[in-house]
């Protein structure tokens, strides 16, 4: 692993690190807040986090883990606000959705148990399943032990499958 | 499903949900000079939460215009009692009570037996006192005797506004929509209330995929056939995350005849986007919506949304004093506004007993 000090370094060289990575910290972001528009905000307020920040990052080779664990603490903030305008949510499932615009049955159910997890349950699935990154990296980002990481897994996928189940109907 | 295949099957929704959005250009631009935005003044988008897909935010935003001339006045029907009158909240019914049952389970856990609910003290069985309040309203014989004026949202926000619990909906339109789901009740989507929370988009459908242009909505037929499939499925399920590691679940069984009930329900011809704001009540709305149909005429079939808001048009972006109209009182204004953005204003105000509508010039 190339290890080199950043605070000495063009800015140049920091805000292409930066470009190359925010499409990727867009899409992050967007699957965790669930809004384009906030989703970009996010990742602008994380990269003027990380321009401030950059003289801590020590590691080059840790510079995606380094801005990712940055847009992640910035989007649960802008999560946890989020809730406390909104502190209950109140839904009708299956019967209500649009089949128009829905995606199939199966997934609407999918989608719909997704969306009650909390957010650290949430963020976990998002990680391992549509990052596909090892328990290890996870924790990094998240700033929590592995196996913190493997019980949250584990208790996400019991949800997802119980919530499924309500969802059609069969709870 | 064992839990190899719910993997598989998470993996292949994630992807296929989240692989393909893209930052906008001017996101990048702002990036790129991420050290000029340091130096200076963050640019940011103008208004981020006005950028939600919220289409009642957009009617809103069709108030903010103001209208300079006055066309003649057209009369219209006069606002009946039954209506003008019922602006407070229910009082508790008269009628008996209507059973119902549910069945109510706790994620994760198991789901508990079918329970008929007969009486309110069968409702302190749930776990909080929002369904207990929604359990026992809905036992009322039918959703009129349940809703509330300033249902769906409740009473205007103060003047911080944001989001409240309220904003999801009271306890009586939750109650409401439940009992005329229940019942099959087509009359239901029709209502001011049932448009305007249907237009907001709570709880009906899943949301728009990111980037996508929402189609033009129709209220009143997307609450149609949200009610035939409640009714062909035989329940509905209602989902309280108050916790969210355990949220509860409620499923309520519809009643017999909702399916006859609701097939004889159909969408009017126009049906467009709905929007009821604070200062009004559900009753204002429904009548000037009433008023103002038949006077927009041929025109209707332009137009994709409507909002109705208390005062004159003119009042509307005013922030002195505004006097009434002649002899009379305003009900209220109407703007309804086509694809492109241009638009139609009323004036709809109570003279002599009668309903006014008068139209007034659009400015955008």
């Amino acid at each position: 692993m190339r290890t080199t000090g950043v605070a000495g370094r063009e800015g140049d060289d920091f805000e292409a690190e930066l470009a190359q990575h925010v499409r990727v910290a867009y899409r992050l972001a967007r699957a965790i807040l669930l809004d384009d528009a906030e989703a970009e905000d996010a990742v602008q307020d994380a990269c003027l986090a990380a321009w401030r920040q950059r003289s801590s990052l020590r590691d080059h080779g840790a510079f995606t883990t380094w801005f990712d664990r940055i847009l992640i603490n910035g989007c649960r903030d802008r999560l946890r606000s989020r809730q406390r305008r909104q502190v209950r949510a109140i839904s009708l499932q299956a019967a209500w959705r649009e089949s128009s615009e829905a995606p199939a049955s199966g997934d609407a159910r999918l989608d719909a148990a997704l969306e009650e997890l909390d957010l650290e349950h949430r963020l976990v699935v998002l990680l391992r399943y549509w990052l596909d990154l090892p328990l290890e990296a996870i924790a990094e980002r998240l700033g929590i032990p592995t196996g913190t990481v493997k019980s949250r897994l584990h208790y996400a996928l019991v949800a997802l499958r119980t919530g499924m189940e309500a969802g059609d109907g069969r709870g | 499903m064992d839990e190899a295949e719910l993997e598989v099957r998470l993996s292949a929704r994630l992807h296929a949900r989240f692989d393909g959005g893209e930052p906008s250009e001017a996101l990048l631009r702002r990036i790129a000079e991420v050290r000029r935005v340091d130096r200076g003044p963050i640019h940011r988008r103008a208004a981020p939460w006005a950028l939600a897909a919220v289409i009642a935010l957009v009617v809103l935003a069709g108030f903010a215009l103001i209208a300079s001339q006055v066309r003649p006045g057209i009369s219209g029907p006069s606002l009946s009692p039954a209506t003008s009158a019922s602006a407070a909240s229910p009082s508790p019914s008269a009628a008996a009570d209507v059973p119902y049952r549910i069945r109510v389970r706790t994620l994760p856990g198991s789901p508990g037996p079918v329970i008929t609910i007969a009486a309110p003290s069968d409702c302190s069985a749930l776990p909080t006192d929002w369904l207990d309040q929604i359990c026992s309203l809905t036992l009322r014989p039918d959703w009129q005797s349940i809703i509330a004026s300033t249902d769906p949202f409740g009473p205007p926000l103060g003047p911080t506004g944001g989001k409240t619990p309220a904003e999801i909906g009271t306890p009586t339109w939750w109650a409401a929509l439940t009992r005329a789901n229940l019942d099959g009740d087509p009359t239901f989507c029709s209502d001011a209330s049932a448009r305007s929370w249907v237009t907001r988009g709570s709880g009906l459908g899943a949301a728009p995929e990111p980037g996508s242009t929402p189609a033009p909505l129709h209220p009143v037929a997307s609450c149609l056939n949200a009610f035939r499939r409640t009714v062909s499925q035989g329940s509905f399920t209602l989902i309280d995350s108050a916790s969210p590691l355990s949220p509860t679940v409620l499923t309520f069984f519809v009643a017999p005849g909702a399916s006859a009930r609701v097939g004889v329900g159909s969408a009017p011809a126009f049906d467009p986007a709905f929007g009821c704001y604070p200062g009004t009540t559900r009753e204002t709305c429904n009548a000037l919506l009433a008023a103002v149909t038949p006077v927009l005429g041929d025109r209707r079939a332009q137009v994709e949304r409507v909002g109705v808001r208390a005062g004159s048009f003119e009042c509307t972006t005013s922030a002195s004093p505004c006097p009434p109209p002649p002899g009379g009182t305003w009900l209220g204004n109407v703007v309804a506004l086509t694809g492109d953005s241009t638009g139609f204003a009323f004036d709809v105000a109570e003279i002599g007993g009668q309903v006014v509508v008068t139209e007034v010039p659009y400015t955008p």
